[in-house]
């Protein structure tokens, strides 16, 4: 009982905090931070199970997605000049990208490279 | 009536009187056209079209009403049921109502597109990293699988969507399904996986991918999960192809369709002496899983009707003779496995639409019957339909009561409102310019009206609309229609002629009105069906 009590206590001045806080802001409105961009780190595409034979696509990525909060980025054939980089159609290719949100740095992928596919990226969380 | 002398006056105050001259036997004409010759919904009819309605409004992620204790068909039911619930509409929107469009329109569209929801097609990640035990007995283990439902195999999907999807592009011809972004697939867990990634299909190449993949398969057919060819799941797809062909101008149907149909033979997907199916053939093997099933022949067989009949004449009597008594006697009921009880009730909605479709009216009247006495129908807010059901114990006489969503929603209706081979003349009879071109009713408040008749003859240039009350009841409705071009028609309603209506005459009778935007618009109480005929003269 005594543990569920402070439990309570805590929570409730949390939230009293966090009350004071939001009036502090909205009585004293400051600058935001700008909100942080996407900057590409690295973009690859490389055979299905030969992850080391990797095939450059950050010059793509970058043009399509560097300084956007939130980006939608084709991962077909384009990234690589409208080739197949194994030359076979058959088989699947993996795309990879790091990019970066301020000094956080996320992944996206290995997804097949699917002229019918767009990896989202962005700069805002999904909760 | 005071409103509709004046415009007769004002008629012949502006010289119209050839139209007056001619009045009487227009109206004669017109009150000879007889709506019980026309085609018409019956109450439990338009109650499974409401059903749809309902199911199609359905928040998304909501699956109330639609689902089934059928673990074993990996991917669930509920494509199935939204696919098939847009395959009803196209029948109906095409031979009882073709002159009420919007409400099938809206509804077919949002079926269809519920089929693009997560809860549908993630299930494919699973499903296509295939295994050992029911997709290839030679790989050493499950593969990675792959997220994009649309790429390869998985006609199961998208065979399905091409098939609505072209039916409602065949219907409409909006450019809807035209669009890159026709079927979008968004994959964005925030658990699990390697990122947000987003599908986008139109139907063009949906049937570009399925077209192909016939022809990389030597036209054996397209593969529905990884190294599974099932009879079952080639039918939407061809029927795909054959309404994408005929409003895209490609020959992907007329080329796969021979060759399959001879593929078929030659590798005998019919058993010859049981006249069943084989359930699937594994393809990298070339060997069959036997033998086949009421599931899965009424599956097949209802589609296959509707482009390869003189193949289905040959198979269904037998299959009919092997599987129904069995369903009215109890003895089916008891040999499936209770692990596995709501298969009973797909192969009785299966069977049920493949014996409607080919035209056998005794076994869909027997079907239909026995439906009525064990399944439990009801009314529910205008609709009717079979509530799922997972009673499958048999009763003193036999009888199983357990009814599978699938079923209950959307097979036992089919049964209904497929009377013999509609959509063999669905498939062979695409809306022309001149059926899209017609007149139609519009502006209908679809919770208070019922339509049962919306029908244009073209023959008698004639528009025969009923209506009836629907769930919420009001005094007064009012419906208007588009597209009339001639200058003057007769009206007649509940068969007593109203007079006649010159076009540009904004008060034309009473409640009769042309309206600027040149519809017509018509008011009506609504304490029980009417019926309109609005004749050109």
């Amino acid at each position: 009982m005594h543990k569920l009590s402070a439990i309570g206590f805590g929570i409730l001045g949390v939230v009293m905090l966090g009350g004071a806080f939001d009036l502090r802001a909205q009585s004293a409105p400051q600058a935001a931070p700008p909100a942080p961009v996407i900057e590409i780190v690295e973009c690859v595409v490389y055979p299905e199970g030969e992850p080391s034979r990797t095939v450059d696509c950050a010059a793509k990525a970058r043009a399509a997605c560097n300084g956007a909060a939130s980006c939608e980025l084709p991962i077909g054939l384009s990234l690589t000049g409208g080739q197949q980089i194994d030359h076979d159609a058959k088989t699947w290719k993996k795309v990879r990208l790091r990019y970066r949100c301020a000094k956080v740095e996320h992944i996206n992928g290995p997804h097949n490279q699917d002229d019918h596919a767009t990896m989202l990226i962005g700069c805002r969380g999904v909760f | 009536m005071r409103t509709f002398a004046r415009a007769f006056v004002l008629s012949a105050a502006l010289g119209l009187t050839a139209g007056a001259l001619h009045a009487a036997p227009a109206q004669s004409s017109a009150a000879s056209i007889n709506p019980a010759d026309y085609p018409a919904l019956d109450d439990k009819e338009l109650g499974h079209i409401r059903r749809f309605v309902q199911l199609s409004k359905l928040l998304p992620g909501d699956w109330s009403g639609m689902s089934d204790d059928l673990y074993a068909v990996a991917e669930r039911t509920q494509q199935f049921q939204l696919a098939y619930m847009a395959d009803a509409l196209a029948l109906v929107q095409h031979q009882y109502t073709p002159a009420y469009r919007e409400l099938y329109r809206k509804t077919m569209d949002a079926l269809i597109q519920k089929m693009t929801l997560p809860d549908i097609w993630e299930s494919w990640l699973k499903s296509s990293r295939g295994g050992t035990a029911y997709s290839d007995p030679d790989s050493p283990d499950l593969t990675a699988g792959w997220l994009d439902p649309v790429a390869r195999y998985n006609a199961m999907l998208k065979g399905y969507m091409l098939q609505a999807g072209a039916l409602y592009d065949m219907l409409y011809r909006d450019g809807k399904y035209d669009r890159a972004d026709a079927f979008t697939f968004k994959y964005s867990p925030g658990t699990w996986g390697n990122g947000p990634v987003v599908f986008r299909y139109s139907l063009a190449d949906v049937a570009r991918i399925i077209h192909q993949e016939y022809v990389d398969n030597n036209y054996e057919g397209v593969l529905c999960e990884p190294n599974r060819i099932f009879p079952t799941c080639q039918q939407p797809p061809i029927l795909g192809l054959l309404s994408f062909d005929q409003v895209h101008g490609t020959h992907y149907a007329a080329d796969v369709m021979p060759k399959f149909a001879a593929a078929w033979v030659r590798r005998g997907y019919t058993n010859p002496v049981s006249k069943q199916n084989v359930r699937f053939v594994y393809a990298r093997q070339g060997t069959f899983e036997e033998p086949g099933s009421p599931v899965l022949d009424g599956w097949a067989g209802a589609w296959m009707h509707a482009w390869n009949p003189t193949l289905m004449q040959t198979i269904y009597g037998p299959q009919r003779d092997l599987y129904v008594p069995a369903f009215l006697s109890g003895a089916y009921a008891r040999f499936v496995p209770d692990v596995n009880k709501g298969m009973l009730s797909l192969a009785f909605g299966h069977v049920a639409f493949m014996a409607a479709e080919a035209g056998d009216q005794d076994t869909r009247h027997k079907m239909l019957d026995y439906a009525e006495r064990n399944f439990n129908p009801v009314w529910q807010d205008g609709a009717y339909y079979y509530p799922r059901s997972d009673d499958y114990k048999q009763d003193a006489a036999g009888n199983s009561h357990g009814v599978a969503s699938w079923t209950g929603n959307v097979l036992l209706p089919l049964a209904r409102l497929d009377k013999g081979g509609q959509f063999l003349t669905l498939y062979k009879a695409p809306w022309t310019r001149a059926e899209l071109d017609a007149p139609q009713i519009v502006d209908i408040d679809d919770l208070v009206v019922n339509v049962s008749q919306a029908y244009y003859d073209p023959h008698k240039r004639a528009l025969i609309v009923t209506l009836k009350p629907g769930p919420v009841k009001t005094q007064n409705v009012s419906f208007a229609v588009t597209g009339l071009s001639a200058s003057a028609y007769t009206v007649v309603k509940d068969g007593q002629v109203q007079g006649q209506i010159q076009k540009l005459h904004v008060s034309a009778a009473p409640g009769i009105a042309w309206q600027p935007d040149g519809k017509l618009t018509v008011s009506t109480t609504l304490d029980g069906p009417h019926t309109f005929v609005l004749a050109a003269n």
